[in-house]
């Protein structure tokens, strides 16, 4: 068994990128620490420990816990490799904190909105997503959940420096907000690259949602605030709102231009990416991801009557690594890997008769 | 004066020795013929060759020698710095930071202000917080049993700094005595684990043997 039968229990959930239009999600994370005690890079076992027992007595206390009536906890050194690669493709764990340390605790809800970190980088790590542009609603959440740890934690706070995290960059606020957004049109005009780049500007930072090559697989790209420190939360997070809105307004009009000027090219586009997932025996990660890239297109624009924003997430999460390893509940190799992704697309597309046939007629 | 073998009109000043088949021949030549016929040449290329030699290996150690003294020069500062900014608190040292950005403790923030400052200011929207603040009053300690081994665990870390230390002094029956409060203590700990695993597949226990072990 390679996946802990709570992480296998979290891959079964519904998607979390279904958002309207461009902007898929919102991911917010938020970092402390407990007063008293080192930060977890050069805090001993003991202190470690202390840490991840006041925060988990912190929050089974009834007035934190009645905000994750759900949550579950586990160590982090019984997650295997796979549940770690898991909760990276769920959006519920950071790449950057998936090694294993002493002391770790993952606390997950079991809806898979809300995951909590302990002794990552820092002694706490909130972490929320929602489906589209909900900075305003996934805030709130998250302000209710950290202003009830406070009540039985005292975070290490500074004056003049605002909540201390063991990351300089993060002090301040110790938030960092993302969005995911989907931009096809942006790149195929190729202005994408010097709108993401004035964004340096804005304090804000771009980067690729799946890197292969130096190249953005699937026109997916994170847009996160670089700065926490001298603005309000609730600022940063309506100032964000604008500037994604307005790159998400500029993707939605290349479209429509883009639909009315070639639209036979972008119905051939559309229809060739249908085929090729369609009709496909072995496909590579990058190859399904920009096939589903334009098939998002399509979907927003109402050229695939019966292929829903929900089904396209949910193929987007089910072609990657470690979903298709749970889903066939075995370790795989990436040709392995090609050909039961590529057996769950035809499955998809066609009904379920068609992932039997495994071999092409000859 | 002997005469130049080949144009014999100048004085011969090149001489060579030629051995082939045990048989010596020798040569006396002008410095002109020599170049014409590029013999002296191959001689005056080979003693500026020696002399370019001498030169570059000269050149070699005194760079080297210069290198090592503007690294020694170079060097002194920075350990002298790097000795100054040591948290007092955490031990955390400047220089760990530079390498891996990241702090060991909320006290480095104060320890290290001087020069984290600028590294800040740089980087972020402003220099001063704002948002949110934490409460004034806080149910820290709320609950008895986290307390109670938070300072086990206290205890447990001075305890094994006192064995280290009649190790070393070789008091044995001390150590004996010292090493007795700690398998107590450590007991206790482990009875009482607050972090349960819901379906875990291996035992808590087996984890938290490899966690101390780490530790000590």
């Amino acid at each position: 068994m390679i996946f802990h039968p709570r992480i296998r229990h979290l891959a079964s959930k519904g998607p979390v990128f279904i958002g309207q239009g461009p902007i898929l999600s919102t991911f917010l994370s938020l970092s402390r620490n407990i007063e008293g005690f080192q930060f977890p890079a050069t805090a001993s076992t003991n202190i470690l420990e202390s840490v991840a027992e006041l925060t988990l007595a912190a929050m089974h206390h009834e007035d934190v816990h009645s905000l994750l009536p759900s949550m579950f906890q586990i160590k982090h050194e019984l997650l295997t490799t796979s549940d770690r690669d898991l909760l990276v493709e769920r959006e519920l764990m950071d790449r950057s904190q998936t090694d294993i340390a002493a002391c770790r605790v993952f606390v997950c809800a079991e809806d898979g909105s809300t995951s909590v970190l302990l002794n990552g980088d820092d002694h706490i790590w909130l972490h929320m997503t929602s489906p589209g542009s909900a900075f305003r609603e996934t805030w709130d959440r998250m302000s209710e959940l950290e202003s009830a740890l406070a009540r039985h934690l005292r975070f290490a706070f500074h004056p003049r420096y605002g909540y201390l995290t063991s990351v300089p960059a993060l002090v301040g606020t110790g938030l960092r907000i993302t969005f995911l957004i989907h931009l096809p049109a942006l790149g195929l005009s190729g202005r994408r690259k010097h709108i993401l780049e004035r964004l340096e500007d804005a304090g804000l930072t771009s980067a690729p949602y799946f890197p292969v090559d130096g190249k953005p697989a699937g026109n997916l790209f994170l847009i996160s605030n670089r700065t926490t420190l001298g603005e309000r939360e609730e600022d940063l997070g309506l100032r964000m709102t604008e500037v994604v809105t307005a790159i998400s307004r500029e993707e939605e009009r290349t479209r429509a231009e883009l639909i009315n000027r070639q639209k036979l090219l972008f119905l051939n586009a559309c229809g060739r990416a249908y085929g090729l997932l369609r009709n496909n025996y072995l496909i590579p990660t990058s190859e399904a991801l920009d096939a589903l890239s334009i098939m998002k297109l399509g979907a927003d624009s109402g050229v695939f009557r019966d292929f829903t924003r929900q089904d396209w997430a949910e193929l987007l999460l089910e072609c990657q690594p470690a979903h298709l390893c749970c889903r066939m509940n075995m370790a795989l190799t990436p040709m392995e890997r090609g050909k039961y992704r590529a057996e769950r697309f035809r499955e998809r597309l066609h009904g379920p008769e068609a992932a039997e046939e495994t071999e092409p007629e000859s | 004066m002997m005469l130049c073998q080949i144009c014999k009109a100048n004085p011969a000043t090149i001489h060579i020795q030629e051995i082939v088949n045990g048989e010596t021949n020798t040569l006396h030549i002008c410095p002109e013929c020599a170049k014409k016929r590029n013999l002296a040449e191959g001689n005056a290329a080979n003693s500026h060759f020696h002399e370019m030699l001498e030169r570059l290996t000269q050149a070699i150690a005194n760079s080297a020698d210069l290198k090592l003294a503007e690294l020694f020069d170079q060097k002194k500062p920075q350990e002298e710095e790097a000795q100054d900014l040591l948290c007092e608190v955490c031990g955390a040292s400047w220089h760990a930071y530079k390498k891996n950005g990241k702090v060991g403790c909320a006290a480095c923030y104060e320890q290290f202000s001087q020069v984290l400052l600028e590294d800040i200011e740089l980087n972020q929207h402003g220099s001063v917080h704002c948002g949110k603040t934490p409460p004034e009053t806080v149910e820290q300690w709320h609950d008895p049993a986290v307390s109670e081994r938070i300072g086990l665990r206290r205890e447990l870390e001075r305890l094994r700094k006192g064995l280290d230390e009649s190790v070393r002094r070789e008091e044995f029956e001390q150590a004996a005595e010292i090493r007795d409060k700690i398998a107590g203590i450590e007991a206790e700990l482990k009875s009482g684990d607050l972090i349960p695993d819901e379906s875990a597949p291996e035992t808590p226990k087996k984890t938290r043997a490899r966690g101390r072990r780490k530790s000590s």
